[in-house]
């Protein structure tokens, strides 16, 4: 374990020293709203933000990916992939409830029998920077879904805003390769010692508790058929923004799209919240109304993947929270189903 | 295929004609051997009132140069109203199109009865025209036609 | 406004005891400051949930076509339009519907509040008669209302509903100098490539989660064009012709049936500019056809009828 130093006002050159042999994406500010895109210089970094409105899930998952294109060529079908991306990827400034969200997806898109290729080709070929939270909204609960503010999990490296330099913790040999060679000083005990007191600090910011493990522990044949559920998905819009905007929610599409004399197989993201996702080619509908599919996203987090993955897929960054038209706070709807409501 | 010179470019319009008056009027400038260019694909609908503002985009989407429709004078519908409503409709469309910089002359209207053979010579003639001058569609194209 | 809320209450209470409606939509507060969420009441005692300030911002109109129930709804100006536009349309019975209608001074628009503390997190807003109080972990500041006002309650004319069954307090002065169109005017005198610079670029920021849509109490199509595989009018990616394309026909869609609620807007989370395109197609329904949606029970909508006066100008 390493720990390395750099100075704020350095941190602008240290990514456009990174940017020569890497594409850089970072949070930056796109008309008021922080996305994660790639850099053109390094002074666009935004460092202090409360939470991107993307995640930057669309890095390893795009939002349409051509798997392959379809041409007939003298008579015969020909597949071609698309070329892979030439340079390797450093993503910068990440918070830990997404660096935690990455290997939720590992275990969806490698971590099976079937590996897709090109999310990890993307995975393998990015260097995670993730940089810890200092101040966590009041939206934030990552602390009651196995995370913190200062998590490490899913980061290569790990950096603390300690005031006027950031101390970076160094997590794996990706991490080490980056910044080998590189001129940046060891962190003194000093400033270790205000990156410690600057993550008891964003700890203790966090004090709603969200009973998400509570929810694995509930019997699903009782909570699957409450009433709770009639009440509960009244109001949702079932616009899909909760699962957009989520940093773990992966369901796709797959459609063909015509181009001249052949055609593209584009992989697309969809969502549960849509009536369309679950119908069948018989026309029936598993989940019928908004009120199974509310079911399914909750239960989908809280439930299935801990008892699937062994952990909850909701890492606590609060952005279906925000960014909900109708205010339907998965936090309240956690907390009443573990009350007993549900 | 080798070819010494490059074929000037011609667009592609498509043109949807309602059967009962513009379909005829182009069936009879045919049979009068007046002279158009030959530009135009034509899509025959039982009215002007069929068409739907998205054939028109689609028709822009999948590479059209122009998209012309053409229709009975108000008060000869074949289906009494039909132009009325389209009216109104390609109203829209055509102001909205303009608005997001679309233009004009790439979506036009026409009203050709069964009789006016050389009026719809002369509109077709117009209308190529008038989209040769503004050079391929660039701006809602998805796909191109299978040969370019 | 706590008159406005009593008076609520009163009334849901009435028809939830009297069995006049079997379901009340109104608001309740939300789980953020500055924040109500819409709310079904179904038992009188559940009634003390509902409230009313300027964070009630939601179109509830959106919440009944297809709806069995007898429902009471609080309906602000903008709410009553889209009920007379879905009454037009046949989507519910107006038997079967209690509308409480509620005089209204605007709504805030949070992104806008927002922008204003530079991203700071608010943790505590008070809202006072025309200023908002705002407190965050390092700040508090008094904001003028007027400020904060969605872009449609800005120019709203029609903020007292135009029907109802009660009506809740005061009806308030309408705007009688505000130019709605000012805003599409000033953008209709730009040039056909700043116009298009300005549109690819907003509509650009589109991730077709389709929140816009699902939260227009007209978009009640049981399959949406977009949805259609048979053609495929659009492609579903974030291809730019298709996403244009996508908000275009929806624009189109919405043609003198939109009243500028702004719920689109405010529900989209990348920012696009939505309304540039739906008021675009409500002026010229005004200007082309003397038309203004959701104000008529009786008439008919614009493109179900035609004068034979119609404007035919741009038609060789």
């Amino acid at each position: 374990m390493k720990y390395l130093k750099i100075d704020k006002d350095k941190l602008a050159g240290f990514l456009d020293e990174l940017r020569k042999e890497f594409r850089v994406v970072a949070p930056v500010d796109d008309d008021g709203i922080v996305l994660f895109r790639e850099i053109g210089s390094g002074a666009e970094a935004q460092l202090d933000y409360g939470n991107s409105r993307q995640s930057p899930k669309e890095l390893f998952f795009p939002q349409a990916e051509v798997l392959f294109s379809y041409q007939l060529v003298n008579g015969e079908w020909v597949l071609q992939e698309p070329p892979p991306d030439p340079k390797k990827t450093v993503l910068f400034g990440v918070h830990p409830c997404d660096a935690k969200a990455f290997l939720l997806l590992d275990k969806i898109f490698i971590e099976g029998e079937y590996k897709d290729s090109n999310y990890l080709r993307r995975r393998e070929n990015t260097t995670i920077l993730a940089m810890a939270c200092k101040h966590p909204r009041n939206t934030c609960f990552c602390t009651s879904v196995g995370g913190s503010p200062f998590s490490k999990e899913g980061a290569d490296a790990l950096f603390v805003d300690i005031g006027e330099a950031y101390v970076i913790e160094i997590l794996t040999q990706k991490g080490e390769e980056l910044f080998k060679d590189r001129t940046l000083v060891e962190a003194d005990e000093k400033s270790l010692k205000l990156a410690e007191e600057a993550k008891e600090q964003a700890e203790a910011r966090i004090t709603l508790e969200v009973k998400g493990k509570d929810v694995a522990e509930l019997e699903l044949s009782k909570m699957f058929d409450s009433d709770f559920w009639d009440r509960v998905h009244e109001t949702c819009l079932g616009c899909g923004i909760c699962t957009f905007l989520c940093p773990t929610c992966s369901c796709f599409d797959v459609v063909d799209e015509k181009t001249g004399s052949g055609g593209e197989r584009i992989r697309i993201w969809d969502t549960c919240q849509f009536p369309l996702y679950t119908k069948e080619a018989s026309g029936f509908n598993p989940r019928p109304t908004g009120k199974e599919r509310t079911r399914q996203r909750i239960l989908h987090k809280f439930k299935y993947s801990p008892e699937t993955y062994g952990e909850s897929s909701c890492v606590g960054c609060g952005r279906c929270i925000v960014n909900c038209p109708v205010n339907l706070d998965i936090r309240k709807i956690v907390n009443s189903l573990v009350g007993g409501e549900g | 295929m080798d070819k010494e010179e490059k074929k000037e470019w011609e667009p592609r319009i498509v043109a949807f004609l309602c059967n009962w008056c513009s379909y005829a009027g182009a069936d009879l400038a045919g049979v009068s051997r007046l002279q158009y260019p030959p530009n135009i694909r034509v899509i025959r609908v039982p009215c002007s009132g069929r068409v739907n503002p998205l054939f028109i985009l689609r028709a822009l989407r999948q590479g059209a140069d122009g998209v012309l429709v053409s229709g009975c004078h108000p008060g000869d519908c074949h289906y009494l109203s039909g132009n009325y409503y389209a009216r109104r409709k390609f109203a829209l469309l055509k102001s909205l199109l303009e608005y997001v910089g679309i233009e004009p002359d790439r979506v036009q209207f026409s009203w050709v009865s069964a009789s006016e053979g050389s009026k719809f010579s002369e509109v077709v003639t117009e209308v190529t025209e008038g989209i040769k001058a503004l050079g391929p569609s660039t701006k809602l194209v998805k796909t191109k036609p299978k040969d370019e | 406004m706590n008159d406005v809320i009593a008076a609520i209450r009163q009334t849901a209470r009435k028809l939830l005891e009297e069995n006049q409606v079997d379901l009340i939509i109104g608001f309740e507060d939300g789980t953020l400051p500055l924040c109500s969420s819409p709310c079904f009441i179904r038992n009188p005692d559940d009634v003390e949930r509902l409230t009313w300030d300027s964070s009630c911002e939601n179109n509830l109109a959106r919440f009944l076509p297809d709806r069995k129930e007898r429902v009471g709804i609080i309906a602000k100006g903008c709410d009553s339009r889209a009920i007379v536009g879905l009454l037009q349309e046949n989507q519910m019975e107006r038997d079967k519907l209690v509308i409480l209608g509620v005089p209204c001074r605007g709504m805030i628009d949070r992104k806008k509040l927002e922008s204003a503390l530079e991203g700071k997190e608010v943790l505590e807003a008070e809202e006072r008669d025309d200023t908002i109080l705002v407190k965050g972990s390092d700040f508090e500041k008094v904001l003028p209302r007027a400020d904060l006002l969605h872009q449609s309650c800005r120019v709203c004319r029609h903020r007292n509903p135009v029907i109802y069954d009660h009506l809740i307090g005061e009806k308030v002065p309408e705007s009688e100098e505000v130019d709605e169109y000012e805003d599409i005017k000033e953008f209709e005198a730009k040039s056909a490539e700043e116009r298009r610079a300005y549109l690819t670029n907003a509509i650009n920021k589109c991730i077709r989660c389709y929140a816009c849509r699902n939260a227009c109490p007209f978009c009640y199509c049981r399959e949406c064009f977009v949805d259609n595989s048979e053609p495929q009018w659009v492609g579903k990616t974030i291809d730019p012709v298709d996403t244009e394309l996508f908000h275009l026909v929806r624009a189109l869609h919405l043609a003198g049936r939109c009243v500028d609620c702004g719920a689109c807007e405010r529900a989209c989370p990348m920012g696009v500019d939505l309304r540039k395109l739906n008021k675009k197609l409500e002026k010229d329904v005004e200007e082309r056809f003397g038309y203004k949606a959701g104000l008529d029970l009786e008439e008919l909508p614009p493109l179900a009828t035609y004068r034979p006066e119609d404007d035919q100008e741009f038609i060789r």
